[in-house]
């Protein structure tokens, strides 16, 4: 009797556990919230962030889009990556903007012994997915200038909006910056594109937000509250969290009712949310 | 001299084309588009003396072993499976390991592994990354035991060409080290060890490693007498250690 009884609350466990949660979902976003990849399968991925296999590997799981890091070599080509200096990923050293594309072609990740990954270009990107039009993209704007910063600025914004508009993803890109400057000069540029503040806290980047017009917030989840996700869609204003480097906080995330999640676990919020 | 001659010719007779071509069809999963063939071949024109690691140590083991024939006293012919954390297979690799020299109390092995990083490929369909780390170890001792080895390790890496959007695979040849401590108590059919065990990436240089691996030692003479598994010889008589005694079996005791 015993055993069979145990046997019965292992399958009663088994069957909860296996019980997808439902999450209710209010947002700006037609109530869904849209995945995306950060710097495409996220921090601790065996993919460097950035790399053209890191970006495909997570529009092939079928999330929404991608998130990605964008600097401008010192020819104006938009080039993928995140840090300051090429040294801590690469075996280049200096700054983006201190390269020619040229050079940074040939550079590779360099974090994993036996991989080799190139760097690439936005364009290079761009030009490699089948249907573009049906994913999100968020660019996260790099400005690491290494001279004039009103000249890398504009000629900056230059390529970006030069490259949206070739290839027709005003409806489909998010711009996000720490620098509300350059995303000003960018709105002159183009006043349809998506634009987001990048702030150090909810209230300097609510303030901007709502001053300067913008589309939205993107803030680490851990610095959001549910309230203030709350506070801005009431000012029509999205909020896309980041910083979600564990199955518990995509959870958390969730609860939180954002537009957008750039997640590290990729995988895992698709599962919730699919 | 004359050996330095044998190991450029034993080189340039695998890096001929013909042998490569195989080789990459083996390695191959699916249709991929390759680099040109003499820039995917130029990592096993092996240039540096890093890459002569495995050859040379072949050769002195190999001298040794005449040089000492006579001295020559037990064969242990019984091979190994191990897992393997960290090494030279990556993250975790699993190898076979087979005794073929054993003098006094030092026994050199031959091993052989497979690891691979990335199971599906960017597209996420099935293509794995390969990595085969081959390599030749040296272990002294009894049941603690110095363990010292090197070899190379070949990886075959799925990669996108991003200005051409191709999938591609990267073919290289990489070098290894080891020096670690073995725990190999007499009687147990397990092993395990640890070691520092450095990897010579082509691309990015010397990189420090650590591995820990976990051996169980397959057809050990009293489980195939018990089991009646046949042995192999390949000679008139070979000598086999059990529990400390040396004993003498023929053809005939299989």
């Amino acid at each position: 009797m015993m055993p069979k009884i145990l046997t019965l609350a292992l399958c009663i466990i088994a069957l909860h556990s296996c019980q997808k949660q439902e999450y209710e979902i209010n947002n700006l976003n037609n109530n869904t919230i849209s995945v995306l990849g950060h710097a495409g399968m996220g921090l601790g991925d065996l993919y460097p962030m950035n790399s053209f296999e890191s970006l495909h590997k997570c529009l092939s799981l079928g999330t929404d889009g991608v998130e990605f890091d964008v600097q401008m070599s010192s020819d104006s080509v938009l080039v993928l990556f995140h840090d300051r200096n090429l040294s801590s990923a690469t075996n280049l050293s200096g700054t983006i903007h201190e390269h020619t594309w040229s050079e940074l072609r040939d550079a590779n990740y360099s974090q994993t012994f036996y991989l080799d990954y190139s760097l690439i270009s936005l364009e290079d990107f761009f030009q490699s997915i089948d249907n573009i039009h049906s994913y999100i993209f968020t660019m996260d704007c790099k400005l690491y200038p290494s001279h004039d910063e009103t000249i890398y600025h504009s000629a900056f914004c230059n390529a970006l909006t030069t490259i949206i508009e070739k290839h027709q993803l005003q409806d489909q890109v998010c711009i996000e910056s720490q620098d509300i400057e350059f995303l000003k000069r960018l709105k002159q540029l183009n006043p349809v594109l998506k634009l987001f503040i990048y702030p150090a806290n909810f209230e300097s980047g609510f303030q901007t937000a709502r001053t300067e017009g913008l589309y939205g917030i993107t803030i680490s989840t851990e610095d959001i509250s549910t309230e203030q996700v709350l506070l801005a869609h009431q000012h029509q204003l999205r909020v896309a969290v980041w910083n979600t480097h564990s199955g518990k906080a995509n959870e958390d995330a969730i609860r939180k009712n954002p537009d957008y999640i750039q997640t590290d676990k990729v995988v895992h919020l698709l599962k919730l949310l699919r | 001299m004359f050996y330095f001659s044998q190991i450029n010719s034993f080189l340039g007779y695998y890096a001929s084309a013909g042998s490569k071509r195989y080789f990459l069809k083996l390695l191959s999963f699916e249709n991929h588009t390759f680099r040109p063939l003499e820039s995917i071949t130029q990592p096993l024109i092996i240039r540096s003396r890093i890459g002569l690691t495995l050859p040379l140590l072949m050769i002195i083991i190999f001298a040794i072993q005449r040089l000492m024939a006579q001295e020559i006293t037990t064969v242990k012919p019984y091979p190994a499976i191990s897992i393997e954390l960290g090494g030279p297979g990556g993250y975790a690799s699993m190898n076979f390991e087979k005794p073929f020299l054993q003098y006094k109390n030092t026994s050199f092995t031959i091993r052989a592994g497979f690891s691979t990083f990335h199971l599906r490929d960017y597209q996420n369909k099935f293509n794995p990354d390969l990595i085969v780390p081959l390599s030749i170890r040296a272990y002294t001792g009894k049941n603690h035991q110095l363990e010292i080895g090197a070899g190379q390790v070949i990886t075959s890496i799925v990669v996108a060409d991003a200005e051409e959007n191709k999938k591609m695979r990267n073919l290289n040849l990489h070098s290894q080290l080891a020096l670690g401590y073995r725990y190999a108590p007499e009687g147990k059919r397990w092993m395990a060890a640890i070691s520092y065990s450095p990897i010579i990436d082509r691309s990015h240089g010397y990189r420090h490693w650590a591995a820990l691996s976990f051996s169980y030692i397959l057809n050990r003479n009293e489980f195939s007498k018990r089991y009646s598994f046949r042995l192999r010889y390949t000679g008139a008589h070979r000598y086999a250690k059990s529990n400390g005694k040396v004993i003498n079996f023929s053809r005939n005791d299989a």
